[in-house]
Order: structure tokens, then C-alpha cells, then sequence
């Protein structure tokens, strides 16, 4: 968090040409409160929770043809920042088409953020904010504690653990995502998953 | 910024660690047995913890409710002997009168955890941090967490049975363990330092 304040906040689109760099192909770039944002690799524990996580939705989304789910590394024009969360969801109602180059010009309806252990709170804490600004439901999941905070607009803020089911009935009715799927108990039973 | 040690300390360790250890100048906390170090307060975080203290601190010595302590205040959450202790200071912690009939210990840690414990986010701390700690802080039996954000001018409150976040626009009450307080968050948080999206002239 050393970064120079000096520099003018920059636009989107000015954002969209650097990330659309060569040399930037590689790496993921976030804008926030613009400033730009290198998201790191993530940890495959993190990342594994991840993949979890989308493939409950997926399965949910793709039979339903309801939307779209993004992984790790898509960019979505939250506002005035380019946010790239964990997991997304976005509804075909919004985005008839997901656009085969370039950011996703809209918010996700539903976004993941999984903390790593060098995330801190008031990064999480701001994301959250613009998040909800912006109408979308945010999920953080915390590997650690092997908790979910699940923040809606309407400012409702569940914490859900091992032992409850996230569901979405104004979202996504009928859908429902058990934690203790996406938190696997023990080494032994990570190879049974994976 | 956690010191590495082979073996777990008991909360009495803990308050000996300066005459243990040269050069201790840190303020540390437990939890299960490990040292957590903390660093000094920015200056932002101090004043804006020192402005709750006074502010709780008032209601409680009008009411005659309890006590309230200032940051670096341990409190023993827990003991045990095998996973090791826990010991948190929060930022400002307040105590029942009930607890403590004829005042704190004098001596050592506050034994048991705060009724009410508040925290005031500062930039390096992690998401990872803060979340242990409140659940160590609800699970030990504190009522009522407010963890503060400055600068997204945010609060969250958190009980053992319900999560709430309070943004600018509202308003802290005490609930039933500080019936009447209650705290404009407008003249909590402090001016913005540089003009937001809306503010912007």
C-alpha cells in the first residue's frame, strides 16, 4: 500500500488500453478508485475453494440457461473500477451476450472475493462498499476460519459457516451451495475430491 | 507480523515477556498460545480511538455501567493449558459493573472477555486478522463487536447471533448492554481527506 498518490486517477478506458498491452496479456489488472491493481496468483488453496465454488454454479446456470459464471480473473466495470472477484455471476437479463474481448461492461450480480492471507481489511472492506453501491450481492469467503459473509444491497449481512447452505432465492431461486462442499475436512479428503 | 516461537505461552508468560526478553518494547497479544505482535498506532487510528474512548467512556461514568479500557488493555479471552491462552486488547473494551462489583484486578490482565469490544482498522491490518479475532471475541463471550473502518466510514456490528454494517448515515446504539447510548456515525468519523465522486465540486 505504498503507492504514490501523486498521479491523476485514471479512466476507464485509458485502464482498458494498458491492460490491452502485449506485455500485460499475463497479468491480472484491477482498477480501483483509480488507481491500477495487479491482482497476484493466488494460492491454490484459495484457488481451489474457488473452483468449488464455480462449479456449483455452473451446473445451477448453464441447465438453466439463466447466465453467465466467470473464474478468477475476469474483469468486471464495477462504477468507475475494473474489479476481477474469485467467482462471478452475471444474469442473461443484463448481459444478453458475454463479449468475447475486452471487460464486461457491467457489474456482476454476484461476485466472490476468497481471502488471502495478505488481503487486508480495509481493502476487503472498500470492495465490499463499491460492490454494493453498485447492486451486486458479494460474497467473501475466508479459507481460514472456513466462513462466508454474504453482503446484499439492502445492506442484509449473513455469516454462514461449515454447517449452513448459501442460497439465492431472489437471485437464483431453487439454487443452494452447501459450505461443506467448498471446504474440504481433511487432506485425505481433498484427493477424495479432487 | 507474527513472532515466531516454538512454544505456546500461557497468558502469564505473556505478562512477564518483558523481563523475559531484551529489548520487548512491542505490545503483543495470544491467541492459542501465539504471539501476535502490535504495532504502534498510526496517528489516524490513535485519535480516532481515543475519540470512542471518550465518547463510551462518558455514557458509561454517567450511568455508572462499568468500566471502559483504553487500547493495549489485555484481556485473558481464555485459558488452555494444552492449545495455549488467548489474550486480546482490544481498542476500547468496556466491562459490566456486574463482572467486577469492587473494580478491576489490580494487577495482570482482565480476566474473561469484554462485554463490548471495538476495534478501529488500520491500513496493514488483514482481512484474515480481524476476522479471528471477533470470532475469538464472540466465542469467549462478548456481546457486542464494533469494528470500525475509517476510511470507508463503515462499521461493522457484530453479536453472537446477527451481523450488521452501518455506513455513515447511521446511527450506533448500545443495545441492551449500553441501553441509551447511542452515536451519530457523522460525528464519529473523521472529514474526508480528499473529495469523493459525490463530494466533488
Amino acid at each position: 500500500m505504498t503507492t504514490a498518490m501523486i498521479q491523476a486517477k485514471m479512466s476507464v478506458d485509458d485502464f482498458e488500453a494498458l491492460a490491452n498491452l502485449p506485455e500485460n496479456n499475463a497479468r491480472t489488472l484491477q482498477l480501483i478508485d483509480g488507481e491500477v491493481v495487479e491482482k497476484m496468483p493466488s494460492n491454490g488453496w484459495s484457488s481451489m475453494l474457488a473452483a468449488f465454488i464455480s462449479e456449483a454454479f455452473v451446473n445451477f446456470v448453464r441447465s438453466g440457461k439463466l447466465g453467465y459464471v466467470t473464474g478468477e480473473g475476469a474483469g468486471y466495470r464495477v462504477g468507475k473500477d475494473i474489479f476481477a472477484p474469485d467467482v462471478a455471476y452475471i444474469s442473461r437479463a443484463r448481459l444478453p451476450r458475454m463479449p468475447r474481448k475486452g471487460f464486461i461492461p457491467l457489474a456482476p450480480d454476484l461476485a466472490f472475493e476468497v481471502i488471502s492471507p495478505s488481503d487486508t481489511a480495509q481493502e476487503v472492506a472498500e470492495k465490499v462498499q463499491v460492490y454494493l453501491a453498485h447492486g451486486v450481492i458479494v460474497c467473501v469467503v475466508y479459507p481460514e476460519s472456513e466462513t462466508m459473509y454474504v453482503y446484499e444491497p439492502d445492506n442484509r449481512l449473513t455469516l454462514l459457516t461449515r454447517a449452513d447452505s448459501l442460497t439465492l432465492p431472489d437471485l437464483l431461486p431453487g439454487f443452494s451451495m452447501a459450505l461443506a462442499d467448498i471446504f474440504p475436512v481433511d487432506d485425505a479428503d481433498q484427493e477424495i475430491l479432487s | 507480523m507474527t513472532l515466531t516461537l516454538e512454544k505456546r505461552l500461557s497468558a502469564d508468560e505473556l505478562a512477564r515477556l518483558p523481563d523475559l526478553v531484551d529489548d520487548m518494547p512491542r505490545v503483543y497479544e495470544l491467541s492459542e498460545g501465539k504471539l501476535i505482535e502490535m504495532a504502534p498506532a498510526s496517528a489516524m487510528h490513535g485519535s480516532f480511538a481515543a475519540k470512542l474512548t471518550m465518547k463510551l467512556l462518558i455514557f458509561v461514568e454517567n450511568n455508572d455501567l462499568g468500566e471502559v479500557t483504553a487500547a493495549e488493555t489485555g484481556y485473558t479471552l481464555h485459558r488452555d493449558p494444552i492449545n495455549g491462552d488467548t489474550v486480546r486488547a482490544p481498542d476500547v473494551g468496556f466491562i459490566r459493573r456486574q463482572r467486577f462489583p469492587k473494580g478491576l484486578p489490580e494487577t495482570g490482565y482482565v480476566p474473561g472477555a469484554p462485554d463490548l469490544a471495538i476495534e478501529v482498522m488500520s491500513p496493514y491490518d488483514t482481512a484474515n486478522d480481524i476476522e479471528r479475532k471477533v470470532a475469538e471475541y464472540l466465542r469467549f463471550g462478548t456481546r457486542i463487536v464494533w469494528v470500525f473502518y475509517p476510511q470507508t466510514r463503515s462499521v461493522m456490528i457484530h453479536t453472537p447471533t446477527r451481523i450488521v454494517r452501518f455506513t455513515q448515515a447511521d446511527t450506533l446504539d448500545g443495545g441492551d448492554l449500553l441501553p441509551g447510548f447511542s452515536m451519530a456515525l457523522t460525528d464519529i468519523f473523521p472529514v474526508e481527506p480528499d473529495a469523493d465522486d459525490s463530494a466533488s465540486a
